[in-house]
């Protein structure tokens, strides 16, 4: 049997009259970054939470390890939910060192990780804090700390990096790049493509439940037609979309994607032609950006 | 054995809330602080009723000579009319005029006077100086020893019950020492811990820490835990309650001598391990009814209001007391002993009284049991449907759809 942390076959489930999830296959191996991606309501937090037996699933098998999960996975499996929050009343190290002890961590041991986890995130000095005194982005990282804590070999995150600033987000990135290269597999979902783009190995992308996307992140944006050009610029902006391309623009960056069969020189003369400063130019694929958006529409 | 990691983080957690230790020692201390005021007042207000120091002069117009002025002490002065003492009353708030008049025996009614600035509620004590000074009089001129105590003393009596096997049973306010301690027990263990339990699941839901605490621990071991938790912070409360109450009994005693008509040794403690059984089924039901309320409300607030209709439920059989005390074995009492929300109550109180039946206790004990396993039951199954379910409430169709 291929070594899948996390193996899921056909797998559906409703509520009431309302399909979440329909027929959804995947499989996350182990040691990947898998990132699910799918706009709000499409099925993620529901599959995560049938995958943890948190809700029961109609059809479909959900394994981790081979097995459905069971209350001996807790030790094994790190969860940041997406609906998440803390005893507000209860001091930061303290929070930490009771996860780390209900997964039968020693209170001596649980004290040193909890500790050490702070340090690295920068909460240190806020060790003796009531959490309803830290910011929400502090909240966030000791929540972070919950999941990690117990160093767990699978790591499921439902939205990671939801309401983070760019620098938290950066070190949440770096986090998790740092546990994936230790071993750790992680499942995280989220509506933020870029993250994914980054560090994802593996991604799938749903839609109301269904599986639109599936696969390698750069086979998927290699499937996802001919190679993009990213244009830095400075001044007026190239057009958006005509009969060559259509283009994505931000901070003076424009990503433009080719119509079919339009060689990219064409493309590149006619922005010149519209009065575009080009500073920088190269040659890429669609980003995962782009593909999600352009699948959503659809 | 993670459920006693959660009872006791919950427990710390609750102890070490500055609002805990504020809202448990101002009980006691309060009632201490009104008991030993109240205590010393009333004490006072004895000593100086004893030496009439209550008013500086007292003034008695006697017009029926009945009063025996041997009895009158330094503050009393017998005078002729109103008008002799009219200038003192008005110079002295304190001082006071009492005419028996020439009719008394008639209309048994004697007349007092005061200044307007003296105080109207101190009249009150005039009425026992009167009657002290009159039945004093009278009793002077009753030469029969026996007479004389018969008419100065006051009565107390010896009750027996007879048993069923014929026997003696002494009664006193014994009786009912148990009964009230056990209500007490009851109220304290039940109605806080579950309302803390209350709290506890409604906040953890607001919180949202519900879902991180279900991906480390089950369901049943964060619901045991936190009710071996909660109880735990109760059974430190009253341990704290019994010490305070211990000291303040102490206090008053060797300070005021109160009498207390009760024979502790005589307290019958062979109904107690029965009552315990009901405090206990009686905490595991609401307890469960409240994780219930607290899984299925929004947050702490509407909780808080969903619970409301269950603790009028729960505390109905306070309104049926006085006939559960004078008519235990009533039909109304008979009936409420086994309705789910009153049967705990009445149970307890039965027992303590002595009057439930072995049948009765059977039935009872039974369907304690069944009510606490029932409650248990839909307590885990809303506490499964309600404890994800965030900013609303299950509907009522979702539940009937979960339970099938």
């Amino acid at each position: 049997m291929a070594n899948y942390s996390i193996h899921i076959k056909n797998f559906s489930k409703s509520f009431g009259d309302l399909k979440a999830v329909d027929n959804l296959s995947f499989d996350v191996n182990e040691g990947e970054i898998f990132a699910f991606l799918g706009a709000n309501g499409s099925g993620k937090t529901t599959t995560i939470r049938c995958l943890l037996k948190i809700y029961q699933p109609d059809e479909g098998e959900l394994l981790i390890n081979n097995s459905e999960y069971n209350e001996d996975f807790n030790n094994l499996i790190g969860y940041l939910p997406e609906e998440r929050g803390l005893y507000r009343d209860v001091s930061v190290l303290d929070i930490l060192v009771y996860t780390a002890v209900l997964r039968n961590i020693k209170k001596e041991e649980a004290l040193s990780r909890s500790i050490e986890y702070l340090k690295k995130v920068d909460l240190y000095d806020h060790r003796d804090k009531e959490i309803a005194k830290l910011s929400s982005g502090m909240q966030q990282k000791v929540q972070l700390g919950t999941a990690l804590i117990h160093e767990p070999e699978i790591l499921i995150l439902d939205e990671p990096f939801k309401g983070l600033d760019p620098v938290n987000r950066q070190l949440f990135v770096d986090i998790l790049i740092e546990r994936a290269k230790n071993g750790t597999t992680i499942l995280y979902s989220t509506h933020v493509i870029d993250e994914a783009q980054k560090m994802a190995d593996t991604l799938l992308i749903i839609k109301n439940g269904k599986s639109l996307e599936y696969g390698n992140v750069e086979k998927v944006r290699e499937k996802y037609g001919s190679k993009n050009i990213i244009i830095d610029f400075v001044g007026k902006a190239p057009e958006k979309d005509n009969r060559l391309y259509s283009a994505i623009i931000s901070n003076k960056r424009a990503e433009i994607s080719p119509k079919s069969n339009i060689d990219s020189n064409e493309i590149i003369k006619n922005i010149l032609n519209q009065g575009v400063k080009i500073v920088d130019m190269t040659l890429d694929y669609p980003s995962l950006n782009q593909i999600f958006i352009e699948l959503m529409k659809k | 054995m993670k459920f006693f990691e959660i009872a006791k983080f919950e427990y710390k957690k609750i102890i070490k809330k500055p609002s805990f230790w504020a809202s448990t020692l101002f009980l006691p201390i309060f009632i201490g602080i009104v008991g030993l005021v109240s205590g010393y007042s009333s004490m006072d207000a004895m000593k100086k009723m004893e030496n009439m120091e209550i008013f500086s002069k007292i003034y008695i117009v006697d017009e029926l000579d009945l009063i025996d002025t041997q009895n009158l002490g330094q503050n009393l002065f017998e005078i002729d009319n109103l008008d002799e003492v009219k200038d003192s009353l008005l110079e002295d708030s304190k001082s006071i005029l009492i005419v028996i008049p020439d009719n008394f025996l008639e209309s048994l009614r004697y007349e007092v006077y005061f200044s307007e600035e003296g105080d109207i509620l101190r009249g009150a004590n005039v009425a026992l100086i009167v009657d002290s000074l009159l039945k004093n009089s009278a009793i002077q001129g009753i030469d029969n020893e026996s007479s004389r105590i018969l008419l100065t003393s006051q009565f107390n009596s010896t009750v027996f019950s007879i048993t069923d096997d014929g026997k003696l049973q002494e009664e006193g306010l014994e009786k009912f020492v148990l009964p009230i301690i056990s209500l007490v027990l009851f109220f304290v263990t039940v109605f806080i811990s579950s309302s803390f339990l209350l709290q506890s699941v409604s906040a953890e839901k607001e919180n949202r820490m519900i879902e991180t605490m279900l991906s480390i621990v089950d369901k049943k071991s964060l619901m045991i835990g936190k009710m071996v938790g909660l109880i735990c912070v109760v059974f430190t409360q009253l341990v704290i309650w019994l010490l305070f109450g211990i000291l303040i009994y102490y206090l008053a005693m060797s300070k005021f001598d109160i009498p207390i008509p009760i024979d502790i040794k005589a307290i019958d403690l062979q109904y107690l391990p029965i009552n315990l059984f009901f405090i206990i089924m009686g905490f595991l039901f609401f307890a469960s009814v409240m994780t219930g309320v607290g899984a299925v409300g929004t947050g702490a607030e509407d909780s808080r209001n969903l619970s409301s209709i269950f603790i009028i439920l729960s505390i109905f059989p306070m309104y049926l007391m006085q006939s559960l005390i004078t008519e235990p074995n009533s039909l109304l009492a008979k009936i409420f002993s086994y309705f789910p929300f009153t049967s705990f109550m009445i149970l307890l109180t039965r027992n303590s009284l002595g009057v439930l039946s072995v049948e009765e206790l059977i039935i009872g004990i039974f369907t304690s049991i069944i009510y606490v396993a029932i409650a248990i039951f839909l307590a885990s199954k809303l506490f499964e449907l309600g404890c994800l379910m965030y900013n609303r409430r299950p509907t009522f169709a979702e539940i009937v759809k979960y339970f099938r």
